[in-house]
């Protein structure tokens, strides 16, 4: 059942003046300094709104708009085979930055069902 | 000098800090690449083009020169889509004519440093149209100007700019009310935006925007660029 909750999303950084309905949960769990924690996630927001909301202390300069690459994340290699493809701007981005095959930049990563259970790794 | 004076000196040196690899050079460097690339894209938008694909292209021709990734995201916008705000996404499938208008707004990173830019440009003779990206342009001076001379504060000259817009016809449109630039990320330095300093902002590290639209909202024109002295605009 999706909860009666709202969040009023960012688009580059600016608050937008709509709040957007949250969608059911997902469990997402999140990796720092070998600590696991739940971190509140729901379908349909990027992994990037859920991490910032947890307090990870991604920049994500651009509002979650996959240009700067401060979002990035890594995921066990199980879990990265469940995630949508990179696309090519991503890709780019993510060999620009030498990336590690691992890391995904998590404003790209658009939370579904299908993704319950995600556990995350916070790049250093 | 006063207890007063020296807390806005903190306050200020606090925004307008720099990274490591600020160097004034680097800085007007990546700015003339920026204004090189909006131009180069601004000469590969034709009419029958999708907004779209002219994103798309944008993306291409940064990443061309080194500038793959960016502070913020590309924005190239055409016809009724210059009226958007920062971020906004855009009406989809807006075709540029023949007798239009577009803009584009870049923040490109080159290697450690950041750029940002804008400008505006018409595909016809509609007056009205070129008007439009004229005064944006035209706007951008007369308030860079009143900070050079002045040394007026961020509040004072975007008061200045809401104004003077307005006495050309247009609305300012305060979301996009100038920022910090520096080496990369700014943002961790000061995210905020320029109009509500009470403070004079130092050269090279500011950018001035001016984003103006017809008070009917169905055009827009937008122009952007470092804050700095006449003599960098020769």
């Amino acid at each position: 059942m999706a909860e009666a909750q709202t969040v009023t999303q960012q688009a580059s950084g600016a608050p937008s003046p709509d709040a957007v309905p949250l969608g059911p949960r997902v469990a997402v769990t999140l990796w720092e300094a070998g600590q696991a924690r739940a971190v509140e996630a729901h379908q349909g927001e990027s992994l990037m709104v859920a991490l910032k909301r947890a307090g990870l202390g991604l920049l994500a300069v651009c509002g979650g708009k996959g240009a700067c690459g401060t979002c990035r994340v890594a995921f066990a290699p199980q879990w990265s085979q469940q995630l949508t493809e990179p696309d090519k701007r991503e890709l780019r981005l993510l060999a620009h930055l030498k990336a590690r095959p691992d890391e995904r930049l998590s404003c790209r990563i658009l939370l579904t069902a299908a993704l319950a259970g995600l556990e995350v790794d916070a790049c250093e | 000098m006063s207890a007063v004076a020296e807390k806005f000196d903190d306050i200020q040196a606090g925004l307008e800090r720099t990274g490591a690899a600020f160097t004034t050079e680097r800085m007007l460097a990546v700015r003339g690449i920026t204004r090189a690339a909006i131009h180069e894209i601004a000469s590969r938008c034709k009419p029958g083009m999708v907004e779209e694909d002219a994103v798309e292209m944008a993306k291409e021709i940064l990443a061309g020169h080194g500038m793959v990734q960016g502070w913020h995201d590309v924005y190239v916008r055409f016809g009724t889509n210059t009226t958007k705000t920062f971020g906004a996404p855009s009406d989809p499938g807006i075709v540029l004519g023949t007798d239009d208008l577009f803009l584009i707004d870049i923040g490109p990173v080159f290697e450690k440093w950041e750029g940002d830019g804008g400008d505006t440009f018409v595909t016809g003779s509609d007056p009205a149209y070129a008007k439009c990206a004229e005064d944006a342009r035209t706007l951008f001076h007369l308030v860079r100007k009143k900070w050079e001379k002045e040394k007026a504060t961020g509040k004072v000259l975007y008061d200045y700019a809401t104004e003077e817009a307005a006495k050309m016809g247009w609305e300012l449109n305060l979301d996009l009310s100038g920022h910090r630039i520096s080496d990369f990320p700014h943002a961790a330095v000061y995210e905020g935006p320029m109009n509500t300093l009470d403070l004079t902002p130092s050269p090279l590290l500011w950018v001035l925007e001016i984003h103006i639209r017809s008070p009917d909202m169905k055009f827009g024109a937008f122009f952007e660029d470092m804050l700095l002295a006449d003599s960098y605009f020769a």
